[in-house]
């Protein structure tokens, strides 16, 4: 990869070594993906900001950079650990451990956004955009159905282009990678449900080899909810960072059968039943939010369920009364943060949890150590109100 | 002593015993960041530690916070000696190996793992881009 004179200084630590690590990371990941160069990005979206995620490695090195550092590019943050409004249970050390982050990233110019969906609370830039967006979940959705580009960046790249205001000019950034050139066909295996997009997603991005698929049996046109479930579903589990939808021309193609699909729900599901409920991985917009609402209207739920949304859905929800007529069924909002590693769900206070998200179940499984009962929404207002 | 080649993402030499995967890495959810040992119960590896190791896999998926795991294995001295990516280099891996100072290559054709099983050390130069191979 070739650099300006410019950016050679830097990385030669014209501008002190911080400056200099965040080029040495972007030099890294451009050789590594084949980049000639790099270009300017309008946005960076930036993971690592709950501590269960970073740890305490993380904590010191935020500090470090944070006192040197002022982001150059709009930046905005993942979720923390919890809700900044609700009392807190956690421990003294998560509680200022966290603290720790939020400021680092606060002095650096993050905006407070702690969202996992920046795409559905920010203005967007026009399609063609280059962005720098970790979050695997962001990065797919903003690809694959807003036309902006990015790679599917690190929580360090992010970083790095938030810093330095650029990205090396590769892959998913370049319009010929933006092709598929394999095909996901899952013929008659029925699809309905955001939990069926979202093991869809799961299973292909086990396949994908190439940062971009096809899912050529889907249709094209693909609402806000099934979006997010795919798109979050394939970055789950893969490093594929785009997928496209409907009759796209594709070379290869690779059939998913109903019993690969059980398979795949046999991995995440572990439990029949659970005693919590948890809505938002990716965070719930308005409109899963208007959708639970419509599904929930008139009933209570019998088990305890959270809903993880970004502040600025739930403050948009509250004024036009829809958090107050979803929380009449009982359920809780939970700003700021999300089901993925959150330090509020452990295994010494949950057996297992019911969510309808894929990447939910996941980390749930994996990270949280608890049981998992995959249903979709429906079926969990039906089971549980 | 064989020899292949390789491409340097993150410059270093090392030499150690492999630890092999044969399946992409999710650093976040496989691997425990206080120790380096891989707590993924369904992995093959699962009980064994990266520390100290060439660790080769044929490149991450998932979580974009996977990086702060190699970095934090790093300041507790329980990273991998240096990474072989056999398959692609990603950028969770690039970054993070760019961070912490861990050599970083990947290999130029994936068949070329097969040469680096049965060995009893590997040698990573990144300068020369090659993987001198101690047989068992």
């Amino acid at each position: 990869m070739r650099l300006t004179k410019s950016e050679e200084k830097i990385l030669a630590g014209s501008k002190g070594e911080i400056y200099a690590s965040a080029y040495r990371v972007l030099l890294a990941i451009g050789q590594a993906t084949e980049a000639e160069k790099l270009v300017p990005i309008e946005w960076a979206h930036v993971s690592g900001v709950n501590y269960n995620t970073i740890g305490n490695a993380g904590v010191d090195f935020l500090q470090e950079v944070s006192k040197e550092v002022r982001f150059k590019v709009r930046t905005t943050i993942n979720p923390m650990g919890f809700d900044r409004t609700k009392p807190v249970t956690l421990s003294k050390n998560f509680l200022s451990k966290q603290m720790q982050i939020v400021e680092s990233y606060r002095r650096m110019g993050a905006i407070q956004s702690y969202s996992c969906t920046p795409y559905e609370i920010f203005n967007l830039p026009k399609r063609g955009t280059h962005v720098s967006f970790a979050e695997s979940s962001a990065a797919v959705f903003s690809n694959s159905f807003l036309g902006l580009r990015t790679n599917k960046e690190s929580a360090l790249s992010a970083l790095a282009s938030a810093i330095t205001g650029k990205s090396p000019y590769s892959d998913l950034r370049i319009e010929e990678s933006r092709s598929p050139r394999v095909a996901v066909k899952h013929g008659g295996v029925a699809i309905n449900t955001e939990t069926d997009y979202g093991l869809l997603g799961y299973i292909a991005g086990k396949i994908a080899k190439d940062s971009c698929i096809a899912f050529s049996d889907l249709k094209s046109e693909m609402e806000m909810m099934p979006a997010k479930a795919i798109s979050s579903g394939l970055g789950t589990s893969g490093s594929c960072g785009m997928l496209t939808a409907g009759n796209e021309q594709a070379g290869d193609s690779v059939a998913i059968d109903d019993e690969e699909m059980t398979r795949a729900k046999d991995e995440l599901s572990t439990d029949e039943d659970g005693d919590l409920i948890l809505f938002g991985s990716p965070q719930l917009g308005l409109s899963e939010l208007t959708y639970l609402h419509d599904l929930i209207a008139g009933r209570k739920f019998d088990k305890r369920c959270i809903i993880f949304c970004s502040r600025y859905v739930h403050d948009q929800a509250r004024k036009i009364g829809l958090a107050a007529k979803v929380e009449s069924s009982g359920a809780e909002f939970m700003c700021d943060s999300c089901m993925c590693l959150s330090p509020l769900i452990t295994r010494d206070n949950t057996d297992s949890i019911i969510t309808n998200s894929v990447k939910g179940a996941y980390y749930m499984k994996n990270s949280n150590r608890v049981g998992v009962a995959l249903k979709d929404m429906k079926t969990i207002v039906r089971t549980y109100s | 002593m064989n020899k292949i080649k390789c491409i340097c993402i993150v410059k270093g030499f090392a030499e150690g015993e492999a630890l092999i995967s044969n399946t992409p890495i999710n650093f976040l959810t496989m691997i425990d960041a206080e120790n380096g040992e891989i707590k993924d119960l369904n992995h093959c590896l699962y009980g064994k530690t990266l520390r100290d190791k060439i660790f080769v896999f044929p490149y991450s998926v998932g979580s974009s916070v996977g990086a702060y795991v190699l970095y934090s294995l790093k300041k507790k001295s329980a990273a991998p000696l240096a990474v072989i990516c056999s398959s692609k280099m990603d950028i969770t891996t690039a970054s993070a190996c760019a961070i912490s100072n861990i050599p970083a290559v990947h290999l130029t054709h994936t068949s070329s793992i097969d040469a680096l099983r049965n060995s009893r050390a590997l040698n990573v130069d990144g300068e020369r881009e090659q993987i001198l191979i101690y047989p068992n």
